[in-house]
């Protein structure tokens, strides 16, 4: 069995081990893949995980986002492989979320502790948003309310800084490396004021259609207002762009996101899941 | 011609004192070379207003009772604009601490309309009061008077101040303020009013000219610490972030190193950089040809984008910038890190 580094470049040998929406990571810088090959090269299993912390005074963690492997061998040197790896970057602990109870035992065998609880992730369908996208019928959305498709790289960019000098990461722990192209301009909006942007939704859209809000943050005095402005401009714009049982996923990472789909998607809960920790090094 | 009386006398001292100070602010403010923040140009309304209100404040005392010297019209003239130069002043502060806090027009545009009504409204009510009194008065011994919906009126033009201090509470919870204080300028305000209560003389009117200066020293304050050629920061702000670190007011995260070329106009340089650097960072020129950036808060994956930035600018202006930086570990003291950063000590 030959172990190796999945890059952008081999990712889709791995195609039946790593799910598309995982994969389509593989090249992000903090995103990294361990691959095992068997005879003729025929793929085996890959793990796939992200460095979280990077580059911080915070302490560096490891998240596995993907695991699979055809037999318990494979499954050992992956797991091997990978914790060399991490110890490499200095990770101080693993983590991982999964629904699937198999993978749950399977990182079990290999020291992870885990509990049962509701995941941060909700996943609500373009058919949903609609009462969303329906509170702002009729209402003229603010001139400086735009799309992302009419802003500039340097504008961007000096969005970005200022939410990195924030900490406002969103999803995105690689921030400051993403291009404006990564994400779906179109259904994205930002507030402007002086020409600089001063609010941001910045959506991606995955392989399987699925929308992923990745980072909602707004500075600045009418930040709140602009907040609430700037979703309903993105639900009226998916609303118009995306069948209804188009998916859309939105993880719960802060106590802002948490109350607006409280707020939105009342009595709307995350899937039960597993979340394991292993401590590293 | 005029009864001199000692109130008087007083009044006049206070009020032409007041007019001195206004006067010799609003010629240094005009001498003062700009910072180019949006602030800057509003203050100059201020100080106008409130010299206005001083020479108007002086005037009047020369043609107000209580044994009646008039003209009538005149004094109900000057007193009107005594007035109507407070609700001024009140409203161009309120828009000098918004714009010193946000430097924002397009966020002042926002606003402005709520903004404007209740200015919009006492000047309407000024101007009807000229001819009935409804506000104040001067009865038939040129006697000034008040009446009950002076009160309101008072209200009305103070809310400006209140929206002021509210702004400047809640913009200080969020962000670092500096060159400037709400209660550097309140404080001589209420020593006004508190004195005019208790004495019944002018003391507003100096307490207030007293606050406004008080608002230029503050601002020339930073003139003082700001390279003219540049626009960034001098070596004397240097000294004082040094000494502001060590008493913990702020933690460096960040320190970038440039070395310019010698004897090239770097003023295309100066620009470039400003739009690059985040919101919350200070350049400092420590010599003609070496500046510093500090940058305060989370550094993640920021110098990755910078690095990017600042080879575009020198790719862009044809200009050898050769540039270090560093960034805070977690064992090492902000002085510490800012010392070695820098390079003082």
């Amino acid at each position: 069995m030959e172990l190796v580094k999945i890059t952008a470049e081999n990712a889709d040998d791995f195609t039946e081990h790593i799910d598309a929406d995982v994969r389509c990571n593989i090249g992000r810088s903090f995103f990294k893949g361990i691959g095992a090959l068997g005879d003729n090269y025929a793929p085996l299993g890959a793990v796939v995980y992200e460095i979280l912390n990077y580059d911080s005074e915070a302490d560096t963690k490891c998240r596995i986002h993907s695991f699979m492997a055809a037999d318990d061998d494979t499954a050992k040197a992956l797991m091997e492989e990978y914790s060399n790896a991490i110890a490499e970057d200095g990770a101080i602990e693993s983590l991982y979320e999964t629904g699937d109870e198999n993978l749950d035992r399977i990182f079990s065998s290999y020291g992870f502790t885990s509990k049962k609880r509701e995941s941060p992730e909700i996943v609500v369908t373009v058919g949903e948003l609609q009462k969303v996208a329906a509170m702002a019928k009729g209402k003229n959305m603010p001139e400086y309310i735009q799309s992302m498709t009419d802003v500039s790289l340097l504008q961007y960019r000096s969005f970005l800084k200022n939410c990195l000098i924030k900490g406002r990461f969103g999803l995105l722990e690689d921030l400051g490396y993403l291009p404006l192209a990564w994400f779906e301009r179109e259904i994205s909006s930002c507030s402007i004021a002086d020409e600089k942007l001063d609010g941001v939704l910045l959506i991606r859209r995955l392989p399987s259609q699925t929308l992923v809000p990745c980072l909602f943050t707004a500075f600045g005095i009418d930040y709140q207002k602009n907040l609430v402005i700037i979703m309903l401009r993105s639900a009226q714009k998916v609303v118009e762009m995306y069948p209804e049982e188009t998916r859309v996923v939105i993880r719960r990472h802060s106590p802002g996101v948490k109350q607006l789909t409280d707020k939105f998607f009342a009595g709307k809960k995350g899937a039960e899941v597993f979340v394991g920790r292993r401590a590293e090094g | 011609m005029f009864d001199i009386s000692q109130s008087m006398i007083v009044d006049v001292d206070i009020n032409l004192a007041a007019a001195l100070l206004m006067v010799g602010v609003w010629i240094m403010t005009l001498r003062r070379r700009s910072t180019g923040e949006k602030a800057d140009s509003v203050f100059l309304y201020v100080i106008v207003a409130a010299l206005i209100e001083t020479v108007a404040g002086l005037a009047v005392e020369f043609f107000e009772g209580p044994v009646g010297h008039g003209p009538y019209a005149l004094a109900v003239i000057l007193e009107t604009i005594l007035e109507y130069s407070i609700t001024t002043e009140l409203f161009f502060l309120l828009l000098y601490v918004f714009l010193t806090m946000h430097d924002s027009m397009d966020y002042l545009k926002r606003r402005m309309k709520f903004y404007m009504i209740p200015f919009v409204i006492l000047t309407v009510v000024t101007i009807v009061n000229m001819f009935t009194g409804i506000i104040w008065y001067y009865d038939e011994n040129l006697v000034y008077n008040e009446t009950i919906l002076y009160f309101f009126y008072d209200v009305i033009r103070y809310t400006y101040l209140v929206i002021a201090i509210y702004q400047y509470a809640n913009y200080k919870k969020q962000n670092g303020v500096r060159f400037f204080s709400m209660w550097t300028f309140m404080i001589p305000i209420m020593w006004g009013t508190s004195l005019e209560w208790i004495t019944d003389c002018a003391g507003f009117t100096l307490g207030n000219a007293i606050a406004v200066a008080m608002l230029f020293v503050m601002s020339s304050q930073k003139v003082g610490f700001t390279d003219e050629k540049s626009g960034f920061y001098n070596i004397h702000y240097l000294n004082m972030l040094r000494e502001n670190i060590k008493e913990g007011k702020y933690e460096p995260s960040l320190v970038i190193n440039y070395k310019l070329p010698k004897g090239k106009d770097l003023s295309g340089f100066f620009n470039e950089l400003r739009g690059i650097l985040p919101d919350e960072c200070d350049t400092i020129k420590i010599d003609d040809t070496n500046f510093v950036t500090v940058i305060y808060g989370s550094t993640r994956g920021l110098m990755n984008m910078l690095s990017d930035d600042i080879q575009m600018i020198a790719e862009a202006l044809n200009m050898d910038i050769k540039y270090n930086y560093a960034i805070k570990k977690k064992e090492e003291s902000p002085v510490e890190f800012f010392e070695d950063a820098v390079g003082v000590k």
